[in-house]
């Protein structure tokens, strides 16, 4: 019974008012700033970190969680509402979800959102608590072999969510690939395609990529016609789910859940990922598949579940390895450090309270998500009822200086302006921005992986299918490759032969 | 996924922006009369932005104002950048690594646009950082010279990680390449974390890490060989020193200076370093940094800048050897 | 003839951005295949968008054009150049006044905008958004920059 025990403690430490306090802090201003486009959880964490040295070890950490995954959270509104994800995990949230708004049906958009995040997050925290030594060992059979066979698996399935051409969809990823590969290569110190901007010497701000091929590009669309918006929000119905949006939810809630919980240990992209293979998971079992990107709740439930479990699970190698996986567990290191905590394997064992009272404030935290936003859905839909004159001024505003706010480089806000001229002529001519925004978040990484296993090979692709578990990710790519394209080029001929009638 | 911006305290904040409206510019008599600004050349939460932390909290301590800024982009050039075009009155202040200022002149192909020696006012060394050589614990050896041998005995065979081409963990490396005469295969990762993960796995055997993942030693995760620090550590005693391990003098480049930008007045530059001397010498300040391996050094800026040119001497050498090692 | 004018100039476009990377990496190291250079992997990636581009290019030929909808050019170009005015003048003149000129030149975007409504929620959004930013998250940015005298 050790893990009762341990969650006896972990409670303990977690149901102390101030704990409580510093785990609802943390949690509004993360659903906050996620709502705001471009500010994102590792900007905040880092503009807050110096207040932290004020609180003792467990509430820092209990804070700056809570603000990881309250953005994770918040990120989703926007994205739901306004076609703006807020992290890269939820663009895949914006193509059903903001379909839905569009059709008056935000409110039960973000109550699936924020359901699904509270169940995966549970299940989630219980696997943390359960088996997170297990699973870091785990984690670490994943060297770069891995990875590399696990980024080709992301970039395929990204192929297949999309709703367009097959080939355009194709096209997106590569060119994201390539818009991934500016800036300095690591593995020389050479710039690359950077024009000699010493600006891009760390590569093409993903902010300033998702603003303007996201947000500048919905801007847009939403002027060309300016009464077709007004149509929209007169006819909202209902703020909550109905019983059969509940019956059309669970399952894909659940496999989000599993999903998520899965990819969130893998360092970098995990949650990310997770998003997207949730999403195309539903997608292809789905007996109604063109409903996706229309307006499918599952297609909000499947992903926001997935990312929320991953965003717990990410916790895992930090917690028990003392090894960060993404910038803000590394900023969570760094405070603790400054604290006088160096973490490491033996974190467990010498600051259980710390290690529990974490852990468990990590469901508290979700609960109170859940408490927060159920309310809240009333107020945001609200929000559309915005004369949209005044709205897309303030998303330009809030965008703007959320980009400002990660480098304080001019530079970046440029890049907005020209992505989002590009988001807007891709748009117009049938391409949909995900697989661009997927392949630009993987493909360094795909590089990156591929050049490191080919060093540790000594120049030998046979180490991508000597490795059993590469092998089985590059089987299942090419599985979900074939039953992509198979249909689309059925179809295509499908399509050639009813014209020529 | 990057970077942050500059995290400040509400209360400075108030007061920086009413005082940045009511005092168009203040006399060197009554500096500091406003904020000072402390741009980093690191995003928050790594060595360098401890450095600067500290910083800001020894000159708070004695009535100075300080907004923390950090601009990690592009290695720290456009911190150094932005600091070398301010206006030389003590009110933006530059706490960086050595990387931007000794390292990517010879190294990057695209040279950073100043010239650390020239464009900057050195004020004070802040920290030195010990190394630890680590091993994978599969590695049967347990001594660095055994480590030696053991390399010698199978050149192109055994990896060793970094956190970058370029960057200490790996500059270190083709020091250490050099200086024993063994053949590694250096494998860049991402991060620290990375590479020290790696460094458990057995991708790589060896490796340089900072002193915070002596923890991983302490759980028998990787083995640490040696320590460049001058003493044995007080948290892994029985690890020791290079002088003691055979590799006498062998340091690793992971130190941390204050500066200015170029033409600071004299009286100012001696001003700030005696308030950052008196600081570092605290007690108290001096039990925290030595916690996690830092070595406070408060030099004069004379120090400094014989200091800033002896390593750009030395970083060009080991570069040049380099760059012929990997083609 | 029918041509899908949409598909030729989504495959254009692709040709003619790979063709681009293929130019801009001219001379990159390609490398071996146990140490890659930073010239091995985005040749090939370049060389498949302008493939893929040319499948759509081609593709487009006899096929029914369709149409790309309406375009408001004024909401184009004036969404595009507020960021552009925000980073030009954000260092200069500090975030309240660069604020105002950037939402004031985004409102402009719409096609029921007036200047005088324009002005009243460039003001009102600025003013907003320094309390959020500025007091409320810290955000070390002057209100006032060195054009003004701040």
């Amino acid at each position: 019974m050790d893990i009762l025990n341990n969650l006896g403690i972990g409670f303990s430490i977690a149901l102390q008012p101030s704990k409580l306090l510093y785990c609802f802090v943390g949690t509004l201003v993360g659903t906050l700033i996620g709502v705001l486009p471009g500010i994102g959880p590792t900007a905040t964490i880092a503009m807050l970190l110096p207040l932290t040295f004020a609180l003792d070890p467990t509430s820092a950490l209990i804070m700056m969680a809570g603000i990881y995954y309250g953005a994770q959270y918040g990120g989703s509104i926007t994205a739901i509402l306004i076609n703006l994800p807020g992290e890269s995990s939820s663009a895949v949230t914006a193509l059903d979800g903001y379909q839905m708004a569009r059709q008056g049906r935000a409110g039960p958009a973000l109550a699936t959102a924020a359901l699904g995040s509270f169940f995966a997050g549970t299940v989630a925290t219980l696997i943390v608590a359960v088996a997170a030594p297990p699973l870091s060992a785990v984690a670490l059979k994943f060297g770069p072999p891995e990875y590399f066979s696990l980024m080709v698996l992301g970039l395929v399935a990204s192929v297949i969510i999309a709703s367009g051409a097959i080939s355009k969809a194709l096209g997106m990823v590569v060119l994201g690939i390539l818009l991934g590969l500016v800036g300095t290569d690591r593995y020389t110190a050479t710039p690359r395609f950077t024009m000699g901007f010493f600006e891009l010497a760390d590569g093409i701000e993903i902010i300033s990529i998702a603003v303007g091929m996201f947000g500048l590009t919905e801007i847009m669309r939403n002027l060309e016609d300016e009464k077709t918006r007004d149509v929209m929000i007169t006819r909202v119905t209902g703020l909550m789910p109905t019983r059969e949006d509940i019956r059309a939810m669970t399952a894909p809630i659940l496999r989000g859940t599993v999903i998520g919980s899965a990819l969130g240990i893998l360092p970098g992209g995990g949650a990310v990922l997770s998003s997207f293979a949730a999403y195309m998971v539903e997608k292809k079992v789905s007996k109604t598949p063109e409903r996706f990107g229309k307006g499918a709740i599952e297609g909000v439930a499947a992903p926001e579940s997935a990312n929320n479990a991953a965003a717990q699970t990410s916790f895992i190698p930090m917690l028990t390895l003392g090894l960060p996986i993404n910038a803000v567990s590394a900023l969570m290191i760094g405070a603790m450090i400054m604290q006088g905590i160096v973490p490491g394997p033996n974190i467990v064992v010498e600051q259980p309270t710390l290690f529990w009272g974490v852990i468990v404030s990590m469901w508290v935290g979700n609960l109170m998500l859940v408490l927060l936003n159920l309310p809240l859905v009333g107020i945001w839909v609200k929000l559309l009822s915005v004369p949209y004159y005044v709205l897309f001024p303030a998303i330009v505003a809030f965008s703007t200086i959320g980009v400002f706010s990660v480098n304080s480089n001019a530079f970046d806000l440029y890049s907005i302006s020209v992505f989002g001229l590009l988001g807007y002529l891709l748009i117009k001519l049938g391409c949909e921005p995900v697989p661009l925004l997927l392949g630009f978040v993987l493909g360094p990484m795909l590089e990156d992986q591929l050049r490191r296993s080919m060093i540790l090979s000594r120049g030998s692709a046979a180490i991508f299918f000597d490795r059993p578990i590469s092998l089985t990710f590059l089987v299942i790519a090419l599985a979900v490759f074939c039953m992509g394209i198979i249909p689309s080029i059925r179809q295509k001929r499908e399509e050639v032969f009813s014209e020529a009638d | 996924m990057r970077k942050p911006c500059a995290p400040i305290q509400f209360a400075v904040l108030l007061a920086a922006a009413l005082s940045l409206q009511a005092l168009p510019a203040a006399a060197q008599a009554n500096f500091p009369g406003k904020p000072v600004r402390i741009i980093v050349a690191t995003a928050a939460g790594g060595p360098t932005d401890y450095n600067a932390r500290l910083v800001a909290e020894v000159l708070q301590r004695v009535g100075y104002q300080v907004v923390v800024d950090n601009r990690g982009a592009a290695g720290g050039v456009l911190a150094v950048q932005a600091v070398t075009k301010s206006a030389p009155d003590g009110y933006t202040l530059l706490v960086s690594h050595a990387s931007p200022i000794v390292i990517f002149q010879s190294l990057l192909p695209e040279k950073p646009p100043y010239d650390a020696l020239k464009d900057l006012t050195p004020i004070s060394h802040l920290s030195n950082v010990a190394t630890i050589a680590l091993v994978n614990p599969e590695v049967p050896v347990k001594t660095l010279q055994e480590f030696i041998a053991y390399a010698k005995a199978r050149p192109g065979q055994l990896n060793y990680s970094s956190t970058g081409t370029g960057n200490m963990p790996h500059l270190t490396g083709e020091r250490f390449k050099m200086r024993t005469g063994v053949d590694l295969v250096h494998v860049p990762y991402n991060s620290a974390p990375q590479a020290l993960t790696a460094i458990i796995t057995g991708e790589a055997a060896f490796g340089f890490q900072s002193p915070d993942s002596l923890e991983q030693y302490k759980a028998g995760k990787v083995r640490a060989l040696a320590t460049s620090a001058k003493k044995r550590l007080s948290n892994a005693p029985d690890v020791p020193t290079m002088d003691e391990a055979g590799l006498p003098g062998f340091t690793s480049g992971a130190w941390y200076g204050l500066y200015g930008p170029a033409n600071m007045p004299k009286p100012l530059v001696d001003k700030i370093q005696a308030d950052v001397a008196k600081g570092l010498a605290q007690p108290d300040v001096i039990e925290r940094a030595t916690k996690f391996g830092f070595e406070l050094i408060a030099s004069t800026p004379e120090q400094l800048a014989a200091h800033m040119r002896s390593e750009v001497k030395s970083w060009s050498g080991v570069i040049e050897a380099a760059k012929i090692q990997m083609k | 003839m029918l041509v899908n004018w949409k598909d030729t100039a989504t495959g254009g476009i692709f040709i003619a951005l790979g063709a681009w990377f293929l130019f801009a990496g001219y001379g990159l190291e390609r490398g071996t295949l146990s140490r890659m250079g930073p010239g091995f992997f985005s040749p090939i990636l370049a060389g498949i968008l302008i493939l893929l581009g040319a499948f759509i290019a081609l593709r487009s030929i006899g096929v029914r054009p369709d149409s790309i909808g309406a375009v408001s050019w004024r909401a184009v170009l004036f969404t595009c150049a507020a960021p552009i005015i925000f980073g030009s003048t954000i260092v200069g003149l500090g975030l309240a006044p660069s604020l105002v000129l950037t939402v004031f030149c985004a409102a402009l975007a719409s096609r029921h905008m007036s200047v005088l409504r324009a002005a009243v929620v460039s003001l009102s959004l600025a003013a907003f958004c320094v309390v959020l930013f500025s007091y409320g998250l810290g955000l070390p940015v002057p209100l006032i920059g060195p054009w003004l005298g701040g």
